[in-house]
């Protein structure tokens, strides 16, 4: 999956870290933004099975709870 | 069993087909001039991350056959009727933003900076001071990059709650704008001291879409 959608980064950002610019964390987190809180609202609830455990059934709130912290990192 | 939704396209000639999460094949719902584009499936939808990049690439292969509105990410519902029903309760607005949204794509900017030094001790005053500052940074910031608007159809903005966050910018651009867009970009940050911007994009309308809800 390519997950490269940095279009411009700040030269001072680009020196952050070891990865180059298409790096994907930075794209992650605009991805998590937009996947998750826009977009048609369909439905209340998703479903997800998470690395460890089998069955995680989030509703929009915590997911955007976990959201804010990664987008604090 | 359950149907995942990725987006409301207008009706039209090319069949969208092909693999959805999963492997599930994409399937089309059609009501009136609104068609649904969904997969069945049974379980959980897998690891977080990996399904949302899966869901994306789906989304965007889906738009470049018919011009599309992104669903929030993970919307279910139980059956096909309850999608003829969504189609149907929403269809106006549906229609409005397929208007608003087709040949333009979702480019995204996020612009940080240092918050200033934290006093040693914190207080009620400058706690509310400090979150002040921050909107009063944003705003100023959100003035420096009006040039933007003017590249774009339309254009979202957040301000942060709390110091040390980013500004959160959407803008709505033109495909063949997006050089233009990215290149005023680089301009902006050329001149803007102490501030960092980062553009990311091209990413379906999802920003723009938000609005349409039951």
């Amino acid at each position: 999956v390519s997950t490269a959608r940095t279009l411009y980064a700040s030269p001072h950002r680009r020196d952050v870290g070891s990865g180059p610019v298409t790096s994907g964390p930075v794209s992650l987190v605009d991805l998590l933004d937009r996947l998750l809180a826009g977009g048609v609202v369909i439905h209340g609830h998703i479903t997800l099975a998470a690395a460890d455990i089998d069955l995680v059934d989030l509703d929009l709130g915590i997911l955007l709870a976990s959201h804010d912290k990664v987008t604090s990192r | 069993m359950s149907v995942l939704v990725y987006g409301i396209a207008e009706r039209g000639d090319a069949p969208i087909d092909g693999p959805g999460l999963q492997q599930q094949p994409l399937r089309s719902v059609c009501a009136g001039p609104l068609v649904a584009i969904v997969s069945d499936h049974d379980g959980p939808l897998g690891p977080a991350v990996e399904t949302m990049w899966d869901y994306e690439q789906t989304v965007e292969r889906i738009a470049q056959l018919q011009p599309m509105v992104p669903a929030r990410f993970g919307g279910v519902l139980d059956d096909d009727k309850a999608v003829l029903e969504m189609l149907d309760a929403k269809r106006e607005p549906l229609l409005v933003v397929l208007d608003q949204t087709r040949g333009a794509v979702e480019l995204a900017l996020r612009a940080s900076w240092e918050p200033a030094a934290e006093p040693d001790t914190q207080t009620g005053t400058t706690y509310i001071n400090a979150r002040l500052e921050v909107l009063r940074r944003g705003r100023e910031i959100v003035a420096e990059l009006s040039r933007l608007e003017d590249l774009s159809r339309a254009s979202r903005s957040r301000l942060p709650a709390r110091p040390g966050e980013p500004l959160r910018c959407a803008y709505l651009v033109e495909r063949e704008r997006v050089e233009d867009f990215t290149t005023a970009v680089e301009q902006i940050d050329d001149r803007l001291y102490g501030v960092d911007l980062v553009c990311t994009g091209p990413w379906p309308p999802y920003s723009f879409a938000q609005e349409v809800t039951e």
